[in-house]
């Protein structure tokens, strides 16, 4: 071992500008994946394996398994002998029954180049740990056989906390010295926090003077707490002068989180994207294309039966909703749907020229309102602006209608000839129309409520693909995109998001109009007018989209990330691959 | 002078007033110092309830209920060396709930009134898999020991905020509570106590923690013991068991007074 170790003194050497990185893992394929991302030693420790079964590291402290047995049997058959670089064994010094001597002697036969004190007493403080001390069940147990280990050639890995367990590790002539800060925050698993970075970076700057005063060929290492990405640990090793750094949950539980998380969300998307060419029966198809309806959410073909449905009758109709979801068009669509013969009439009531009543019923004797032209449809937007007197002149001849004493002229079947009535009334979110009770209840039986689009986002993969359809330059919204826009509320409905696919699609340079792309158009907001829009004010590339993002947040990591709707990793390795670390 | 006679008589007198003042000086010493050293006193309350034995061996199915006293079934406790098993139940050395599915699925079969030993913040226990195991073999109870709760400090709190603390234990036992099963809860705190009472617990058993060799920490988890139950009692109409690991002695009989009844290792 004693070459391995010069090896590591050489890195830490200075002038090599290189950190030691310790992968505590549990499961072959993250120990590979560690080693191919350059770790340069390995722990392989029960916590890790716990990780990956979906438990918290602190599970490794419960009695759940003989821990040794536990970690012997996965290092052996997944990690010993495949992979290029030192493992070392987390050897849990609790079993009475299984002495440091023993241990030790395992840990040589089975092959392993070095040992570790995991699980450890240093997790417990307190009564329960003086209770352990007493039994000599503690940490003087595990400080014995790393000594141990260091007399039988092994590699010796210390973990510790307080400055009386690092003396005892000193005492035993331990190689590498880990100070552990806690277990690790970060994630869906989290753990409460006892440091902050700057109390962790100053506790370790303190402590690693301290061990190099008297032992100082021995490599300082830092681990858990508050450390959860490479920044916070660039900051903690440079302030403490640490030789390296051990990652567990930061290097397995928290990027897998991440990457499952994201990778399910975008296939979810593309799955959504299919079943829009399944799901939808030829006859809503046709309906959603003269109405302009694109999606395929239960919500859209809920209207779009609703609408076929009253497409072959004469009933009232009454299209509710937020701004933008499309409701004029979808009241006009009613028209062609229903094959009528007359014309297709549009009052705006909130147009101040407009004499709606005049227009709707007419000014006798000599001209005719359009309500009595045969076959037509009268579409009124926003009704809710019409005049009282006039919701209520409407609601009587409706009424009238119905009861068949309107005097418009009638079929054999009894059916009026005179016009359909489609009122499009606006509704703020929690409040109903603006209408009279009278007029509402005529058109109960036709209204027809349009959600907004924060309440069915697997529309919004199919809207954005449709307007890039519409924009014609062959451009594609990459997975991680379409993750992005499932996660925005679109408060500005389908206007806010056209205007964000058109902002990416025009400064995307590729053909896969990537998620960052796609985070600045957002962020650009529904208000920002395309017309104005300027190389000064809208970066090209993504490069200086990305710029953008960071002057703006004072380059501030966490600030942008969180503004890019990014991990900071994923804002990380951006800035490392544009270049923008140096 | 006195006669040889009268001065035989007088010097007897003495050494037996001697002797019985030496007598009862040193029979104080000793039963002070045998208290103190963790053994129980002649004086011990009697409580009413029967005492719950935890045992590692289920008693033959067929034996009556006057025969063998209630029971914890406990099989991983065959494991543990005697003297630790109160620290070892906690730590990562043993598989505590595996030991109760193999002893379960090997055909051991319980007579009613026996409880089975569970670590309810095992991360991986399904509870509906264990409830169907154990009424398989007719148990018709569960607990929380080894409890977590003896778990203190910085360390309580870090296995609070990763959901493996008191809260899971006492949702785990709610949620056999709900498949049927009786829930006798242990707690350390009245705290914790009353947190298993809310979840259902139908008899609490106070834990004092595990024994310390020194005899004035014992003593001090004895107090706490005591006080715990003093708390409860008014807050409660169920069972007040207090648990006796072999170490305590005389320290627990303020708490032995008050409980309804002990639970000790069989």
């Amino acid at each position: 071992m004693e070459n391995t170790l010069n090896q590591m003194l050489r890195k830490r050497s200075p002038g090599s500008g290189t950190l030691l990185i310790g992968g505590a893992i549990g499961v072959g394929m993250t120990a590979e994946a560690a080693v191919r991302g350059g770790a340069d030693f390995l722990l392989a420790l029960n916590a890790g394996r716990y990780r990956v079964m979906g438990a918290a590291s602190l599970a490794a402290l419960l009695p759940l398994s003989n821990a040794n047995q536990f970690t012997d049997q996965f290092a052996r058959r997944e990690i010993l002998d495949r992979v290029a670089v030192p493992v070392l064994f987390g050897a849990s010094c609790f079993d009475p029954s299984t002495s440091p001597e023993m241990l030790v002697q395992q840990t040589c036969d089975v092959g392993y180049q070095g040992i570790a004190n995991f699980p450890s007493s240093i997790h417990f403080d307190g009564r329960f740990r003086r209770l352990l001390e007493e039994a000599d069940l503690g940490f003087a147990r595990e400080a014995r056989m790393l000594a141990l280990a260091r007399q039988a050639g092994l590699l010796t890995f210390g973990y510790a906390k307080t400055r009386t367990e690092i003396a005892l590790l000193l005492d035993a002539g331990v190689a590498m010295i880990c100070l552990n800060f806690g277990w690790n925050a970060g994630g869906v698993q989290a753990v409460a926090q006892s440091f902050t970075i700057a109390e962790a970076a100053d506790r370790a700057r303190r402590i690693f003077a301290s061990i190099r005063s008297r032992a100082p060929d021995t490599l300082c290492f830092v681990e858990g707490g508050p450390i959860i990405n490479p920044d916070d640990m660039f900051r903690v090793c440079n302030e403490a002068s640490a030789d390296g750094y051990v990652g567990g949950s930061t290097l397995d539980r928290v990027p897998l989180e991440i990457s499952v998380t994201e990778r399910t969300s975008a296939f979810k998307a593309f799955g959504l994207l299919k079943q829009a060419n399944t799901a939808q029966s030829r006859e809503l198809n046709r309906a959603a294309r003269i109405a302009g309806i694109v999606g395929q959410s239960e919500f859209v073909l809920a209207v779009l039966e609703q609408v076929t449905r009253l497409a072959g009758t004469r009933i009232p109709a009454l299209i509710c909703g937020e701004p933008g979801l499309g409701r004029g068009a979808l009241a006009r669509a009613l028209h062609p749907l229903s094959e009528r013969s007359g014309p297709l009439v549009t009052l705006r009531a909130i147009n101040p020229q407009a004499a709606p009543e005049a227009f709707l019923f007419g000014e006798a004797p000599r001209r005719q309102g359009v309500l009595a032209k045969p076959d037509a449809t009268v579409v009124i937007e926003n009704a809710e602006a019409l005049p009282i007197s006039v919701q209520r002149r409407l609601a009587d001849w409706l009424e009238q209608g119905m009861l068949g004493v309107d005097g418009l002229a009638r079929d054999t079947a009894g059916a009026a000839h005179g016009a359909r009535l489609v009122l499009v009334c606006q509704t703020e979110p929690g409040r109903d129309t603006a209408l009279i009770p009278a007029l509402m209840q005529c058109l109960r039986a036709g209204r027809i409520e349009i959600p907004p689009l924060r309440e069915r986002p697997e529309d919004v993969p199919a809207l954005a693909r449709h307007r890039l359809a519409m924009l014609g330059g062959g451009q594609q919204i990459s997975a991680d995109g379409y993750r992005l826009l499932l996660a925005h509320a679109w408060p500005g409905n389908i206007p806010e998001l056209r205007a964000v696919i058109d902002r990416a699609a025009l400064h995307s340079e590729s053909e896969i109009i990537e998620s960052i792309a796609l985070s600045a158009a957002i962020g650009t907001g529904p208000s920002g007018d395309p017309a104005n829009d300027d190389h000064a004010q809208h970066p090209r590339t993504e490069r200086d989209w990305l710029l953008e993002a960071l002057r703006r947040n004072r380059f501030r990591r966490g600030d942008t990330a969180a503004y890019l709707g990014v991990s900071r990793k994923t804002l990380y390795n951006k800035m490392r691959r544009m270049g923008l670390l140096e | 002078m006195a006669p040889p006679s009268a001065r035989r008589t007088i010097n007897w007198s003495c050494l037996r007033g001697l002797c019985s003042a030496w007598r009862k000086v040193t029979t104080a010493i000793l039963k002070d110092y045998w208290v103190k050293m963790g053994n129980r006193s002649d004086t011990a309350p009697v409580n009413p309830l029967s005492e719950i034995a935890i045992s590692a061996i289920l008693p033959c199915p067929g034996s009556s209920h006057e025969s063998c006293p209630p029971q914890i079934f406990a099989p991983w406790l065959a494991e543990l060396p005697v003297a630790q098993r109160d620290l070892l139940a906690l730590l990562p050395v043993l598989d505590v709930n595996g030991a109760i599915c193999t002893a379960l699925n090997g055909g051991q079969a319980a007579r009613p009134g026996v409880t089975a030993a569970l670590l309810c913040v095992d991360p991986f226990l399904r509870v509906r898999d264990m409830a169907a195991l154990l009424k398989a073999a007719g148990i018709g109870g569960v607990t929380n020991f080894p409890t977590v709760q003896v778990i203190d400090g910085v360390a309580a709190l870090g296995f609070d905020s990763a959901d493996l603390g008191a809260h899971r234990e006492a949702r785990m036992l709610a949620r056999f509570a709900e498949e049927g099963l009786a829930v006798t809860g242990f707690a350390t705190t009245a705290q914790n106590g009353q947190r298993l009472l809310d979840h259902g617990a139908t008899a609490l058993v106070v834990h004092p923690g595990p024994p310390s060799v020194d005899w004035r920490n014992r003593a001090i988890a004895a107090r706490h013991a005591a006080d715990t139950l003093q708390t409860l009692r008014p807050l409660c109409n169920v069972p007040l068991r207090l648990f006796c690991p072999d170490a305590y002695g005389a320290e627990l009989d303020p708490a032995r007074a008050l409980a309804d009844g002990l639970v000790r290792y069989a």
